[in-house]
């Protein structure tokens, strides 16, 4: 068995690496959650900031993550 | 040519007429020249524009603020934009262009108080528009921009449409297969069926697929032989009638999980998981949407929450999904040694099912780029044999004599 015994799944190290570039996409999101964290009504979601962060996340990891693999 | 383009100039056209005229004067002449051939006109410099934008020319062509270049060439194609959204958009300028001509007509007339200057303005507009009358032009005006900002305001919500209800847009990988001359990964397509078969093949069938298609592409013969002999499949009647199971061969389809539809939907809480022989193909922006969508899985974000026996997925439209996670590191071991990282199984796994909806596609590359390069060269010959011979009638001059 090769030494590397510990994988590390290349999309989510990638994953954790793009966080920097996608900070503000981010704050919103966490700005969002915070908001509606008193709803009771099950109507709020933050879909959209939500979608905006992995959208940045995804943007940035997809050109870089094939040179990972083989 | 009814196919009009309506670039012509009218100096031009006036210079034909006359011509014309002349000509129909000097009937029975037998020379007659033209004074400049106006080929260069007739030989539309008029590029071939969308019908929205060839009726709208005519629109901006009356209006004072019109200009050689529409604002709407200027708008960079966006993603998801339509043709019937460009034309909306081409129609609207075009609307508000004809609208401000007549918005900037009236206060040209009233600021210069000068009947010299507004009387040729106001001629000018009357004889080629109709609304020039300043009693309901105003009315008209308003009712006019109303519809040109309705427009505008129609493609604009569009891209802010419910974003779950499609899914999260799934970005774009370089697929090694991407390129005009690239092949498939053969080695990846080996792997990927390994995934298939391990992971995938207990729900999902592949009933298109035989276990010849493999020989060749992922296996040798002998391997494909041996795989399909652990199957066991139904054949017959026999010689008594009766229906008999048999090991399978390479001529038969991969194996079905599921029985049909119904037992495959009551086996999985409702939901049919889809045969994968073309889910590339079937599914748009196929290989990004399968690999996003099994290396997607995540938390669903705040104030979201999933039914039990469904699982949250971003990029699946509605982000519920019946299918699990499956590809989890290490869930298989490759026969080649490569570490089997979720990534690489997704990867392996979308290849081996990109091949599987396009087999073809090597065969297809190569007689693409065969054939354009042959098809430009007949094309070079071509031309030039059609002007070779055109060069006859294009060469010839013509005397129009003109009496007076």
């Amino acid at each position: 068995m090769s030494a590397d015994e510990e994988v590390v799944d290349p999309k989510k190290y990638l994953e954790e690496s793009c966080k920097p570039k996608c900070v503000k996409p981010l704050l919103e999101y966490q700005a969002c959650v915070k908001r509606i964290q008193g709803d009771d009504s099950g109507h709020k979601h933050c879909t959209g900031q939500y979608f905006d962060y992995w959208h940045c996340i995804d943007k940035c990891v997809a050109p870089k993550l094939f040179a990972k693999l083989k | 040519m009814k196919d009009t383009c309506h670039q012509i100039p009218k100096q031009l056209v006036i210079r034909r007429e006359k011509a014309q005229d002349c000509v129909v004067e000097k009937l029975g002449s037998i020379s007659f020249t033209l004074a400049h051939r106006p080929k260069r006109v007739i030989q539309s410099s008029c590029v071939k524009q969308p019908l929205c934008h060839r009726g709208t020319t005519i629109f901006s062509r009356f209006s004072i603020s019109s200009s050689i270049v529409s604002v709407a060439d200027l708008v960079v194609p966006f993603p998801g934009e339509t043709l019937s959204l460009r034309c909306g958009l081409i129609w609207c300028e075009a609307l508000i262009k004809m609208v401000g001509g007549g918005v900037i007509q009236q206060i040209l007339r009233r600021k210069l108080h000068s009947p010299s200057l507004a009387t040729p303005v106001r001629s000018w507009f009357s004889s080629k528009t109709a609304h020039v009358d300043t009693g309901s032009s105003g009315v008209r005006a308003f009712a006019l921009l109303g519809a040109g900002v309705t427009g505008l305001l129609s493609f604009s919500t569009v891209a802010s449409a419910d974003e779950a209800e499609h899914g999260l847009a799934c970005p774009d990988y370089p697929w090694p297969h991407d390129g005009i001359l690239s092949s498939y990964d053969h080695a990846s397509i080996r792997r990927g069926h390994q995934v298939y078969q391990q992971v995938c093949a207990s729900c999902h069938s592949m009933s298109l697929i035989s276990y010849r298609d493999l020989v060749g592409v992922a296996y040798t013969e002998e391997e494909a032989k041996a795989m399909a002999a652990e199957i066991e499949v139904v054949d017959g009647p026999n010689d008594e009638g009766e229906m008999f199971t048999r090991p399978g061969k390479l001529s038969d389809r991969l194996p079905q999980p599921y029985a049909n539809e119904s037992a495959a939907r009551f086996a999985n809480g409702g939901a049919y998981p889809p045969d994968l022989s073309l889910i590339t193909k079937a599914r748009h922006n196929g290989q990004n949407y399968v690999f996003a969508l099994l290396t997607g899985y995540r938390d669903p974000p705040a104030g979201i929450s999933i039914r039990e026996g469904l699982h949250y997925n971003p990029y699946f439209p509605g982000g519920a999904i019946a299918m699990p996670k499956m590809l989890n590191d290490e869930a298989v071991e490759y026969e080649d040694g490569v570490p089997a990282t979720e990534a690489q199984m997704g990867k392996d796994v979308v290849s081996f099912l990109s091949w599987a909806a396009e087999p073809e596609m090597e065969e297809r590359k190569l007689m693409g780029f065969k054939w354009i390069f042959l098809l430009s060269l007949a094309l070079l010959q071509a031309a030039y044999y059609r002007r070779l011979k055109w060069s006859v009638l294009k060469s010839r001059k013509l005397v129009l004599d003109v009496v007076n």
